[in-house]
């Protein structure tokens, strides 16, 4: 009679370990069984705040959801046209950084679409986007913000 | 007892598990769309602001998607069942569907035929004997219908395909490379919603399949992939080697994962897994394709020559050259052949390094020494050699001849001081009078000055003193990191015909996601998220091309309903 | 079936039955145990219970390491490694490679060192040899290339 709570003890913990690893920051008390893998863009936009934009990195993350990216696209303005650099690898864990510069003159001032992120994403997703860097052409910091957004274009 | 034990600890477990599962599935409803179970909400406003240097980055959240349909009809998923390759499917133009460029040509007798594939432009770069190579393929739909096209196309055997890029419109979006049936399915299911999407998987080494779906009536769709690949030298030239067109190739009875070469339209066919649709003799396509050719190669070149095509040849300066071909001679149905001569009949090897820190990776051409003239036969084992590629009689004559007499064998390379590692070829073939042999590794520190060829001339132990000459670092910053992890696929793949306990898919794959290169297990994608076309992803049009020039259409191309009847009149 | 009968003669009409089994008692026939089968089965049954025994209790011990490092990783997964909706950017990267790629000298690889190099070249400024990042004796866009690289790379090595 004794051994049975031996036994059921890490099973119980088991079972709390599961639940405490879920994000607690999520929107969505519980994710689906099963889910359609759908196809979304992330719009990753910048503001200067008035500044010229000539340097920028910034890294997104997908939470809670199974993230697979399937492209990287440009931003709007010319001088982000390009496609930008980001690491492969990063495909892999829900997670990339992408970053670009423009040592040129015609660079944006005002928010601007810098970059869109493709992904298929198979459940509900939270994403979250930090901004590591925004500089002028001085190769000084700018108090610029970040926003993103799913879907069309704004 | 063994009993009790698996009743008190695994079916606990289990049951738990089971029943966390079906908690979870019990509160989330996948309802409507618009419910927000499925996405978070927040405002579109950022939250905050970069705090400066030092400062603190802060975050953003996100917007619902705007793209997604927003109902409150119940919404049902059907997945869509694999295509049958087996049976036979014409993807000819429907009666009714329009065709833009359905028209005879007037003079040559050729019926001028629609196809997806508009243009293929090849821009090449090369430095010493690494070549950097953009290939640009232009999709178009001439038809009323959305399409989706697929090409089978050729590549050097040794090229390392490392870029994607597809462009729609002015939009230009990265592709990434992910394991292949991975790709392939998030390609199905993009294909499948009506997303704008590409995918690029290799059939052989030097064979690819490029896909692009849901192209719209009358839009165009680039592709642009970029590889590496290190030219050959043979009988004192290199040699620039680039492929047009897939020539048909024999797959033995019963077997269906080869390639196999159909007529226009007889998708099936030939019941092989890749199938290459050919023109028939009346018939031409309107593909048209243009390369170009810059070489540096860092001594003066000499004696130019295109094998194949007419080209326009510009000497910048005796070690540059510029090298077009001719507008008039576009039809992509011969290889691209140049070589060029390079000053100096005892040509040095040269090293070609890429520091990444502490170390990097190179690559060594290792050139037979020139006193070796007069050099006795040497006794053979039994040599199979099998030709595949048609070529005469009298190529395989020299080529015996040549494997006769090797200049020197049993080779090694002692590298001296220097830490090198992961040297490919691991087993270095013995060397032949204008056959060099190219090596490629990774090393550690600073690379030595010289290195020391150890091998057997006719018996006799030689020790060959070779200095290194460093060549001039312009070359592609990925470029030799790709070859060697190309040289090291390649080495993969052989070794898993003779060695067990080795597991070449898995190495394979994760070596070539490392490196972001084409596989037979790696596949680029790329999906354009932002555009969701409407209607059904369309018919599958394949770009047909021509049949190698020399190769006879009647006695290589599988038309379906027709028996290919033997010399000697049997069936 | 017939049983087995001490008394053939005795009827049971005669006895009560208590007196009855009590002589069939004094008649019934002792089976002899030899010392040595007595003392091996007693000493297979003892080997028995003891493996049964030493079984569960090793199944308690493992019970008891697994809730243990289940406590442990919760605690650290709940307490150091908590979830962050600002993951980390600045993390100490190894020296060497990333030491000399950090140009700015702000104690990270970033987008900035590549654009500063990038920057000097575009605007053929001298250049500082340090910033040749690959070794190859000139500071050119296969530098920046290699900053810009290291600068995204999402997963980065610990300190040494």
């Amino acid at each position: 009679m004794t051994r049975a709570p031996i036994i059921l003890l890490p099973v119980l913990l088991l079972v709390l370990l599961g639940g405490a690893l879920d994000d607690p920051h999520d929107s969505v008390a519980t994710q689906p069984l099963m889910s359609s893998p759908r196809f979304a863009a992330v719009n990753v936009y910048i503001d200067p705040g008035g500044e010229p934009l000539a340097a920028y990195q910034f890294e997104l993350t997908g939470q809670g959801a199974e993230v697979k990216l399937v492209g990287v696209e440009g931003g709007e303005h010319q001088a982000f046209a390009d496609a930008p650099y980001y690491d492969p690898k990063a495909n892999l864990r829900n997670r990339i950084i992408v970053a670009a510069f423009n040592t040129g003159e015609n660079l944006p001032h005002r928010q601007t679409r810098v970059a869109t992120v493709m992904v298929e994403v198979t459940g509900p997703v939270r994403w979250l986007a930090s901004l590591d860097v925004a500089a002028a052409p001085d190769a000084k910091h700018t108090d610029a913000a970040i926003s993103v957004s799913e879907g069309a274009v704004q | 007892m063994r009993l009790k034990a698996i009743g008190v600890v695994v079916l606990p477990t289990i049951t738990a598990a089971v029943a966390w599962t079906v908690v979870g599935c019990s509160v989330q409803r996948y309802d409507s769309m618009g419910s927000s179970s499925l996405r978070s909400t927040i405002a579109p406003a950022s939250i905050g602001r970069s705090g400066g240097i030092g400062g603190q980055p802060r975050g953003s959240e996100l917007l619902p998607p705007q793209s997604l349909p927003c109902s409150d009809d119940e919404l049902w998923v059907i997945p869509r069942q694999p295509q049958d390759r087996a049976a036979p499917r014409s993807t000819e133009p429907m009666p009714g569907q329009g065709q833009l460029m359905a028209r005879r040509k007037e003079g040559d007798g050729q019926k001028l035929v629609p196809v997806p594939l508009k243009r293929t432009d090849v821009q090449a770069s090369v430095i010493g004997y690494i070549a950097t190579v953009d290939v640009k393929q232009q999709y178009h739909n001439p038809y009323n219908d959305k399409i989706e096209a697929l090409y089978v196309f050729p590549l050097p055997q040794n090229a390392a395909v490392n870029e994607f890029l597809m462009t729609v419109g002015q939009r230009r979006i990265r592709g990434i490379i992910r394991e292949r049936r991975e790709a392939e399915a998030i390609y199905r299911e993009a294909k499948g919603q009506g997303y704008v999407a590409s995918l690029l998987t290799q059939e052989r080494p030097n064979v690819f399949t490029q896909a692009v779906a849901n192209i719209e009536p009358g839009k165009r769709i680039d592709i642009d992939i970029r590889y590496f690949n290190t030219l050959d030298y043979r009988d004192g030239a290199y040699e620039f080697v680039f492929p047009m067109v897939v020539g048909p190739r024999f797959n033995p009875p019963g077997y269906s994962d080869g390639i196999g070469p159909v007529a226009r339209g007889d998708y099936g066919a030939s019941g092989q897994k890749t199938e290459i649709q050919y023109l028939r003799p009346e018939e031409r396509s309107g593909h048209d394709i243009s390369l170009s050719l810059n070489i540096d190669a860092g001594v003066p070149i000499e004696n130019i020559d295109s094998r194949n095509h007419k080209v326009s040849i510009n000497k910048r300066s005796p070690e540059k050259a510029e090298v077009a071909l001719d507008p008039g001679d576009s039809i992509p149905n011969r290889d691209f052949v140049l070589r060029y001569q390079v000053a100096g009949k005892a040509t040095k090897p040269t090293l070609f390094a890429q520091r990444q820190g502490n170390g990097g990776y190179f690559t060594l051409m290792l050139f037979p020494p020139a006193l070796l003239d007069d050099l006795p036969r040497q006794p053979l084992e039994f040599v199979f050699t099998i030709d595949v590629s048609g070529s005469a009689n009298a190529i395989m004559a020299q080529y015996f001849e040549r494997i006769s007499h090797p200049a020197l064998t049993d080779i090694a390379v002692d590298w001296g001081s220097a830490q090198v590692h992961d040297v490919f070829p691991k087993q270095l073939p013995d060397l032949y009078v204008g056959r060099p042999v190219v090596l490629t590794g990774r090393f550690e520190g600073n690379l030595p000055r010289s290195i020391t060829l150890r091998g057997k001339l006719a018996g006799r132990e030689q020790r060959i003193e070779v200095p290194i000459r460093q060549a001039d670092q312009r070359v592609e910053t990925k470029a030799l990191s790709a070859v060697w992890a190309r040289m090291k696929i390649a080495d993969l793949a052989d070794r898993a015909a003779y060695e067990n306990g080795i597991d070449p898919p898995g190495q394979i794959r994760q070596l070539a996601l490392e490196h972001s290169l084409m596989t037979a297990y790696t596949a680029f994608i790329a999906v354009d998220s932002l555009t969701r076309t409407s209607g059904d992803h369309g018919a599958t049009i394949a770009v047909p091309v021509p049949v190698p020039q020399g190769v006879r259409y009647d006695t290589t191309v599988q038309e379906a309903g027709t028996v290919r009847q033997a010399k000697d009149g049997a069936e | 079936m017939a049983g087995f009968d001490p008394n053939p003669d005795a009827t049971d009409q005669d006895l009560p039955p208590r007196l009855r089994d009590a002589i069939a008692r004094m008649h019934r026939v002792e089976v002899p145990v030899p010392v040595e089968l007595d003392q091996t089965i007693l000493a297979d049954a003892k080997r028995s219970f003891l493996g049964r025994r030493r079984a569960w209790m090793l199944i308690g011990r493992l019970s008891i390491g697994i809730a243990t490092a289940a406590l442990v990783a919760i605690a650290v997964r709940v307490f150091v490694a908590a979830p962050s909706s600002h993951p980390p950017t600045a993390m100490v990267q190894p020296p060497k490679l990333y030491q000399i790629a950090d140009v700015n000298h702000d104690g990270r690889v970033d987008i900035l060192d590549a654009y500063i190099v990038a920057r000097t070249i575009a605007r053929h400024e001298p250049l500082d040899p340090a910033w040749d990042i690959n070794g190859d004796g000139v500071v050119d866009q296969k530098d920046v290339d290699l900053i810009a690289t290291l600068a995204v790379r999402a997963a980065r090595e610990p300190p040494q």
